[in-house]
């Protein structure tokens, strides 16, 4: 039942060019990181892992939240409108189904983020005349990165199926970005649901450091706390406009 | 007159106040963050620090926020389908101008209400010297001028396109656009709407390479840069008027 529900959630999103501002919006922090590293070569010689830092310095906690946001209004839109509601509830299938359903869409358009952001970092590094191969921890950054940002998209979906309005949600999403940085920088970062991003990416680490099984124990955590809160409101919530 | 007066109607219990909240909330987190870790020397500077900040923090979070003001006011109309019943008893023209002048007196309502939220945080917190009436003033003015620019851009695609992710993609790209574009050397910087909260700040920032100390100043933002920001709204509201008074309802 889950994968016809995926299913459907992916027939919802055809021929949408939602995932367009996924691709082509983080060419913006690769292009200015590039040329931020470019313009700092002598105060920044770390050659890879600088430009890394570079590239996700402002784009982790401002960017990729809203961004993700909006993918999770953009979800729930769908229902907001057009007395999509009645269709959602009454629907033969458990209600844990259909958000399980667009749960894993966004963390697959999570996954789909961090991907670009790999993409363009390894373009932005030729670009910038470095030599030498990948950092080999470039896919556990990202993958790291995907996980903090399923926990923002937890959190991001519930917001956004309470508020019935696309675009508070996208912006509790930069108000939380923010906090989380806050956050991180007194030191709470593992407490904070928008803070695993940009600690899953390592931003603003240069020494790349991360513990992996608070990581990991805070994503899930959250995820499940959002998730049961969002079963919770969708079992009480009337279908009215 | 009528019509700007209906719009404050419609924005009855939408949560325009919250939003206006949130975005107070936000900078006062941020600046109590900023000022738990000031030095005595600079707090000397206090007043040239706490407006430098302010533009800082306006670049990443009024964007958004005029992005989501913007979005608030045009959705309802998507939502009611309302557009062809309001045509037939104003001219679009007329509707266009009651909206962005509702945006005006909400946006002039909130920072005119952030500034003096700010004075009054200076002035607890002791900062030495005088409290810059004037500048705060001017620097009131000319973040609303820059805010009504940014949402003469947001109306014009909120109008414009049913589906408000256009919009609210376009404010995210502001809002980061404008945090990076105070990195950028000032002619880029032109070049970039949102990149104005900070190309008109009223205090610089001056870090000196040999010595690490970092220096503020006061400056007046160049006429030229005003000009720029008239050319830009005025862009806007053009792109925006003509997309909607031609566009078929």
């Amino acid at each position: 039942m889950l994968l016809r529900c995926l299913k459907a959630e992916l027939q919802k999103c055809r021929r949408s060019p939602v995932w367009l501002a996924f691709l082509v919006l983080p060419v913006v922090p690769a292009v200015l990181g590039t040329a931020n590293y470019l313009a700092n070569l002598q105060a920044l010689e770390n050659g890879w892992y600088s430009l890394w830092g570079q590239h996700t310095l402002f784009s982790s906690t401002f960017f990729l939240p809203a961004l993700l946001g909006v993918f999770c209004a953009w979800q729930w839109r769908l229902e907001h409108t057009d007395h999509n509601w009645n269709q959602f509830f009454t629907a033969p299938v458990p209600l844990r189904d259909l958000y399980a359903a667009k749960l894993i869409l966004a963390a697959g358009i999570s996954l789909l983020a961090q991907g670009c952001v790999g993409l363009w970092f390894w373009l932005g590094g030729r670009a910038a005349g470095l030599t030498g191969p990948l950092p080999p921890q470039l896919p556990q950054w990202l993958l790291c990165g995907a996980v903090g940002g399923v926990a923002v998209c937890a959190a991001q979906l519930l917001f956004s199926l309470v508020i019935r309005a696309f675009a508070p949600p996208v912006a509790v999403g930069l108000a939380g970005g923010i906090l989380g940085l806050m956050a991180t920088a007194q030191g709470w970062g593992y407490l904070c649901p928008y803070s695993l991003l940009c600690l899953g990416m390592r931003a603003n680490n240069p020494r790349m450091e991360l513990e992996l099984p608070l990581f990991f124990g805070s994503a899930l955590g959250y995820i499940a706390l959002f998730a049961l809160l969002a079963l919770w409101y969708l079992g009480r919530r009337d279908s009215r406009e | 007159m009528k019509l700007l007066r209906l719009e404050f109607y419609k924005c009855r219990r939408r949560g325009i106040l919250l939003i206006c909240a949130a975005v107070l909330g936000v900078e006062l987190a941020w600046m109590s963050v900023y000022s738990a870790r000031q030095s005595p020397e600079e707090m000397r500077q206090g007043w040239m620090i706490l407006l430098y900040n302010l533009a800082l923090v306006d670049a990443i979070i009024l964007p958004l926020a005029v992005a989501t003001l913007a979005s608030r006011s045009c959705e309802l109309e998507h939502k009611g389908n309302t557009w062809k019943l309001l045509e037939t008893l104003a001219g679009p023209g007329k509707l266009y101008a009651a909206k962005l002048g509702w945006g005006a007196l909400v946006l002039a309502g909130l920072l005119a209400l952030r500034s003096a939220l700010f004075l009054g945080v200076g002035l607890r917190q002791g900062v030495e010297g005088p409290a810059p009436l004037g500048r705060f003033g001017l620097f009131t003015l000319l973040s609303w001028l820059v805010s009504l620019m940014v949402y003469a851009l947001q109306q014009g695609l909120s109008m414009r396109f049913a589906n408000q992710a256009v919009a609210l993609v376009c404010g995210i790209s502001g809002s980061f656009l404008g945090l990076l574009s105070l990195l950028f050397p000032p002619a880029i910087t032109r070049c970039v709407p949102w990149g104005y909260y900070g190309l008109l700040a009223l205090a610089g920032m001056d870090w000196n390479e040999t010595t690490r100390i970092t220096r503020f100043f006061w400056r007046w933002p160049a006429p030229a840069d005003l000009a720029l920001l008239a050319l830009w709204g005025a862009a806007f509201l053009l792109a925006g008027w003509a997309m909607f008074v031609h566009k078929e309802v």
